[in-house]
């Protein structure tokens, strides 16, 4: 299904220089015209971004444990958590008592691409703040969908925290190819290249669990991310400013 | 410091373009040589720049208005390098691994080598070996820079190594990487020269490849 709109993504320049990496405060102190630029890429926004959001929900029967490695029993057969490229890696386990899990693939669209790589040349600098506007925006609409699923679970029920191939030791290529199984992306415009990427660029896709006997997830994504100690993107200042488990 | 070089530097810590380009005009007037001006206004401040973002006091928005202002600068005074023979610092042919589509990255670190006196040859992004060891024999590049973000592409950089040397390439280009996957240990294993984790240590590295640093 396709969760419906609307989805406001209401941005803002200090999102924009979080999405660089930059500390807000002090950009907003030091570079005016920084500021001035990140207002003039709000403004395209609107032409920009097409945000949009689709969800498969599969009902879990078991948590299956064989000695080959772990696997979920699905109500559409059995989804592996385990690959022989990384088998020490545990990134499943959030899913552990889920009753159902959820396929998620959250895109703004493809304009936002081209009109990076249109200004490339010309506008390096004005291109990397569009180009953050796309990332600031994805990374709401991620949280919003969250938001959206969490609304829609019976009493008692929680979600897990975000699960994506690439990170946390699920592999990419192949845990790419898990999700875009059970999500017909497509209908939202995102394609999956061989590389594991999906474009447009800006898209986000998501395993997410649930059920009665989930925990709530308070953490961060950053707390499990391997890419925590070298990350610009989502170290301090991104971090400080993070409430939702996206 | 010449004042007017002074003002320049300053200009171009604070990214302001007009500036850089009404004091370039004014090293001009002043009789001041182009290589000096290149040297000791631009690429000195380009390289504190570097150093500011190295620290974590500057950010990637203001190393690119930096650029930017530097550029600037050096669109005034190519005309009068190129009369007095100042030769770019290296040469170098840069481009995201195949199979990987980023580039904000890829071009981060170009505009800082170029604030640094490379020439630049950006091949873009999703580029093939044989269009680096192409490149390398088209401009007799000094330095191939290589970016991925992924780690399903990162193992392709191993592949132009590998197609550099079935060239017999390899001797005379060095091989710099880098990327959010990439670490030493990875640019070690697949034979690169060097790596680096950012673009203001990308310029560093690649001045040290020179032997220039």
């Amino acid at each position: 299904m396709q969760l419906s709109p609307p989805w406001p993504l209401h941005l803002t320049v200090d999102q924009l220089f979080y999405a660089q990496g930059a500390d807000a405060a002090t950009l907003r102190q030091r570079r005016p015209q920084l500021v001035q630029l990140a207002e003039q890429a709000l403004e395209e926004a609107a032409t920009l971004l097409a945000p949009r959001v689709i969800v498969t929900r599969r009902a879990v029967r078991a948590f299956l444990d064989p000695p080959d490695g772990p696997a979920l029993h699905l109500e559409t057969g059995v989804f592996r958590l385990t690959t022989t490229d990384v088998p020490i890696s545990h990134w499943w386990e959030p899913l552990r008592h889920a009753n159902t899990v959820f396929f998620v693939v959250c895109t703004i669209g493809p304009a936002l691409d081209a009109r990076v790589a249109a200004l490339q040349a010309s506008e390096p600098l004005y291109a990397l703040m569009v180009d953050a506007l796309g990332t600031a925006a994805i990374d709401t609409l991620g949280r919003a969908a969250y938001r959206r699923l969490e609304s829609m679970l019976p009493v008692g029920w929680h979600l897990t925290r975000t699960l994506s191939p690439g990170a946390n030791g699920w592999p990419l290529r192949s845990g790419q190819q898990q999700i875009f199984e059970h999500v017909l992306a497509a209908d939202i415009g995102v394609s999956l290249l061989d590389s594991g990427q999906m474009t447009p660029r800006k898209t986000i896709s998501m395993l997410i669990g649930a059920g009665a006997h989930v925990p709530r997830y308070t953490g961060r994504p950053c707390d499990v991310c391997a890419l925590r100690e070298t990350c610009h993107y989502q170290g301090r200042h991104y971090e400080a400013r993070s409430t939702s488990p996206v | 410091m010449n004042p007017i070089l002074e003002a320049m530097y300053e200009g171009v810590l604070d990214g302001d373009q007009a500036s850089v380009e009404d004091n370039v005009q004014a090293a001009l007037a002043a009789d001041i040589p182009a290589g000096t001006i290149l040297t000791e206004g631009l690429i000195a401040a380009m390289r504190e720049v570097g150093e500011l973002f190295e620290e974590g006091e500057y950010f990637v928005p203001e190393m690119l208005i930096a650029a930017r202002a530097m550029k600037g600068g050096l669109k005034l005074l190519r005309p009068h390098l190129v009369a007095a023979d100042v030769q770019p610092a290296g040469k170098i042919i840069a481009g995201t691994i195949q199979g990987d589509l980023h580039d904000i990255g890829k071009n981060l670190v170009c505009m800082m080598l170029e604030g640094a006196g490379f020439e630049i040859i950006d091949l873009g992004t999703d580029v093939p070996p044989e269009k680096f060891v192409e490149a390398v024999q088209r401009e007799h590049a000094d330095i191939i820079a290589m970016s991925a973000l992924l780690t399903t592409t990162m193992p392709n950089m191993e592949q132009v190594v590998t197609a550099l040397e079935a060239a017999n390439l390899r001797e005379s280009v060095k091989v710099m990487i880098g990327g959010a996957p990439i670490t030493q240990t990875f640019a070690d294993s697949i034979g690169a020269d060097g790596y680096a984790p950012d673009a203001g240590r990308a310029t560093a590295l690649a001045q040290s490849l020179m032997g220039s640093a």
